[in-house]
C-alpha cells in the first residue's frame, strides 16, 4: 500500500510538470499550427534561471516568480523577430527555425552554466516529509501536484471564462475566421506563445529540486511531452491535462512493476491510442 | 515547401541532346572527382569518406523531406539501427562484414516498416513527433541494453571486411569503397525519383488530397518511401560501421537525426545533390568551426536559422539557379538594354 501511494504521488508528479510542458505545446500547435521544437528549452531555460536567481537571493520563491520573464522575453522576440516574418511561408519553415534554437540554446546553457549536472535546492519551507494515510510523503512533491493542478485549473478558467480566452479559443477553431471577425491573430499568437514559454519556464523551476538541471534536459523532456500531446490530442487543454497525467502515471508505475520494459510501456499506450484514435483522446481531428 | 522545391529535375526522357550531354559530363566530372581525391591526402581522404557516408544518410532523408514531404526527425533511427547491426554481428557472432551490412540494410528496412507503420497513421507536425520519438526510443534501448551494445561506452573491436584480398582497414580501400557506395545510393535515388513511383512521391507532396483522389493508396506509398529511405539510410549506416569499427548509442540519438535536416536544408531540399553538398558544408563547419570554438553546435545553429530565413533553397538552389542568373544579367546584358 505505502509503495502504491509513493509512486501514485511520483506518477502525478511527472504527470504535472508534463502538463506544464504539454499545455503551452498543444496551445501554440492549435492556434498556430507549429510544433515549437525548441519547448523544451525553455524549460532547461527557466530551470537555469531558476537556479541563478535562486543564488543571487536564497530564495526559492522568487526564483519562481523571476525566471519566467526572462524565458518569456526571450520566447517572445523569438517569436516576433524570426517566426512572425515566416507565417507567410508555411508551417515547415518555422518548425525548422524552432529546431535550430534548440542548437542554441542547449550551447549557450553550456556555455553559460556548464555542462554538470546541478539542483535547485528544495525551499526549507517544503522540506521535509508529512505523513499521510500512514505513508510518509515528502512535502515538496505534495507541493508540485497541488501547484501543477492550481496551474491547469487558472489556465481553464482563463481560457473558457475570460474574453481573451474567448477568443483563444476562436482562433484555434479557425484563425481565418477570427481575424475576420476583428480580433487580432498576431497579436493572439504572440501572447500564446508567450504564455506558453512561461508555462514551460515556470515547469523547470518547479522542477528543479527533483529532476536535475543539465544541458540535455530539454528534449529529455521534450519528448515525453511529444507523447501526451499526440495521446491527448493536439490543440486541447484537456487533452494534454488527461494525457499528461496517464503518461506520468503509466511511466511510473510501469517503471515500478516492469523494469525491464519500462520504457515500451509509454509508447505502447501511444500505440494503442493512435491505432484507435489517431486524432488524439480529445483532439480536435485537423491535420 | 512545394513552392521551394525543385520540380524541373524529374525525368530525362526525350531531354534534348545538350542537356544530355551536360548531364552526362556532370556524372564524369563526379566520378572523375571522386576517383582522384585521395591524391589530396591522408586528411581530405578521411574527411571526404565522412563526408560521403553522410551524403548517403542525407539523401535519403531528403527523399523523405524533399520528394515526399514527410518530415521526418527521426531517421537517425535506421543509420543507427544498421551500423548496430554490423558491429553487434560483427563482434558478438562473428559474422562477416558484408553479410552484417546486407543485415544491417535489411533491419533498418522492416525497422522503417515498423516505425513507418505507425507514423504514417498521422501527417505533417504529429509525424515529426512521432518519428522523433520512436528514434528515441530506439535510442534509450541502445543506453539500456547494455549487454548487447555496450551503451553510451559502445562496442569496439569491429574486424572490418576483406575485399577482394585488400583489407578496409587500409583507409584508402576504405574511401573507395565508401566511394563506390555513394555513386550506389546517389544513382538509384535519381533513377527513383525519375521513375513512375518517384512521380508518385513529388504527387503525394504536392498534393495528398488529389493523389487520393485519383485513387492511389497514399497510404501505402508514403510506407514504400519511408521504407526505402530507410534502407539507403542503412547502406550509409553500415558504411559508418565500417569507417569507425565501433559503435555507440550516439549514433541513435536525436542530435544525429537533426544533423541530417541541417544537412539537408542547408544543401537544397528536393534535389538529391544538394544534400550531399549540405554533407559536406555542414562537416567542414563542424570541423573548422570546433576547433576554435567549444561551442560549435551554437554556430551551426545560428547558421542553420539564417539558412531557413534567407537562404531557404540552400547552397544547391544558389549555385544552379540564382548564380547563373546573377551571372548572366551583368555586363553584357546591360550594355545592350542601354544601347
Amino acid at each position: 500500500m505505502d509503495f502504491i501511494v509513493s509512486q501514485l504521488v511520483n506518477g502525478l508528479v511527472y504527470g504535472v510538470l508534463l502538463f506544464l510542458m504539454s499545455a503551452g505545446l498543444s496551445l501554440i500547435f492549435g492556434l498556430m499550427n507549429v510544433v515549437n521544437i525548441a519547448h523544451g528549452s525553455f524549460f532547461m531555460l527557466g530551470a537555469f534561471f531558476g537556479l541563478s536567481i535562486q543564488q543571487w537571493t536564497g530564495s526559492f520563491w522568487l526564483a519562481l516568480l523571476i525566471a519566467p520573464i526572462p524565458a518569456i522575453v526571450i520566447g517572445l522576440a523569438m517569436e516576433r523577430v524570426f517566426i512572425r516574418p515566416l507565417y507567410a511561408r508555411g508551417h515547415l519553415d518555422q518548425v525548422l527555425l524552432t529546431f535550430g534554437f534548440t542548437f542554441v540554446f542547449v550551447d549557450a546553457v553550456r556555455w553559460v552554466w556548464g555542462p554538470e549536472v546541478r539542483t535547485l535546492p528544495t525551499p526549507a519551507m517544503l522540506d521535509g516529509a508529512v505523513e499521510f494515510l500512514g505513508v510518509v510523503l515528502p512535502r515538496y512533491r505534495i507541493f508540485i501536484i497541488a501547484f501543477g493542478l492550481l496551474v491547469a485549473l487558472l489556465l481553464w478558467a482563463f481560457l473558457e471564462r475570460s474574453r481573451i480566452g474567448a477568443m483563444v479559443r476562436a482562433g484555434v477553431d479557425d484563425a481565418f475566421t477570427a481575424a475576420g471577425l476583428g480580433i487580432n491573430v498576431p497579436l493572439l499568437f504572440a501572447l500564446i506563445f508567450g504564455l506558453g514559454v512561461g508555462l514551460a519556464a515556470v515547469g523547470g523551476v518547479v522542477a528543479g529540486p527533483v529532476l536535475g538541471l543539465y544541458p540535455g534536459l530539454d528534449i529529455d523532456i521534450l519528448i515525453p511531452a511529444f507523447i501526451v500531446v499526440v495521446i491527448g490530442g493536439m490543440g486541447s487543454l484537456r487533452g494534454a491535462l488527461v494525457g499528461s497525467l496517464f503518461v506520468g502515471l503509466v511511466d511510473t508505475f510501469g517503471k515500478a512493476y516492469f523494469p525491464g520494459a519500462a520504457l515500451f510501456v509509454v509508447y505502447l499506450l501511444m500505440v494503442v491510442v493512435l491505432l484507435t484514435r489517431p486524432q488524439g483522446l480529445f483532439g480536435v481531428g485537423k491535420t | 515547401m512545394s513552392a521551394d522545391t525543385d520540380n524541373a529535375r524529374i525525368p530525362p526522357v526525350g531531354m534534348p541532346k545538350g542537356e544530355r550531354f551536360r548531364l552526362l559530363a556532370g556524372h564524369a566530372v563526379l566520378v572523375a572527382a571522386l576517383a582522384a581525391l585521395p591524391l589530396a591526402g591522408n586528411y581530405a581522404q578521411g574527411l571526404a569518406a565522412e563526408v560521403l557516408i553522410f551524403a548517403i544518410f542525407a539523401m535519403s532523408l531528403d527523399l523523405l523531406i524533399g520528394y515526399t514531404g514527410l518530415l521526418s526527425f527521426g531517421h537517425a533511427a535506421f543509420f543507427g539501427l544498421s551500423a548496430y547491426a554490423v558491429v553487434t554481428l560483427g563482434v558478438h557472432l562473428g559474422i562477416n562484414g558484408w553479410l552484417g551490412m546486407l543485415a544491417g540494410i535489411v533491419i533498418s528496412a522492416l525497422g522503417a516498416l515498423v516505425i513507418g507503420f505507425f507514423c504514417i497513421r498521422v501527417s505533417g507536425i504529429p509525424f515529426l513527433m512521432l518519428t522523433m520519438a520512436f528514434s528515441q526510443l530506439l535510442f534509450s534501448i541502445s543506453v539500456k541494453w547494455r549487454d548487447v551494445t555496450g551503451g553510451t561506452d559502445g562496442i569496439g573491436g569491429f574486424q572490418r571486411p576483406v575485399l577482394f584480398g585488400w583489407s578496409l582497414d587500409d583507409r584508402l580501400v576504405m574511401y573507395y569503397v565508401t566511394a563506390a557506395g555513394f555513386l550506389l545510393a546517389f544513382w538509384f535515388l535519381r533513377r527513383l525519383i525519375g521513375s513512375p513511383l518517384g512521380s508518385i512521391f513529388i504527387g503525394i507532396r504536392e498534393n495528398e488530397l488529389r493523389m487520393r483522389t485519383i485513387g492511389y493508396p497514399v497510404q501505402r506509398f508514403k510506407l514504400i518511401a519511408f521504407v526505402i529511405g530507410g534502407a539507403v539510410a542503412g547502406l550509409g549506416g553500415a558504411l559508418y560501421a565500417f569507417f569507425n569499427g565501433f559503435v555507440s548509442s550516439d549514433i541513435l540519438h536525436w542530435a544525429l537525426s537533426g544533423d541530417a535536416i541541417i544537412m539537408v536544408i542547408l544543401g537544397g531540399t528536393g534535389t538529391i545533390i544538394g544534400p550531399v553538398i549540405g554533407a559536406a558544408v555542414f562537416l567542414l563547419l563542424k570541423n573548422f568551426v570546433s576547433s576554435h570554438h567549444e561551442y560549435w553546435m551554437l554556430w551551426v545553429g545560428v547558421t542553420f536559422i539564417l539558412c531557413v530565413m534567407f537562404l531557404r533553397q540552400g547552397v544547391w538552389g544558389v549555385l544552379s539557379k540564382d548564380l547563373p542568373r546573377w551571372l548572366r544579367r551583368v555586363p553584357g546584358r546591360r550594355r545592350k538594354d542601354t544601347r
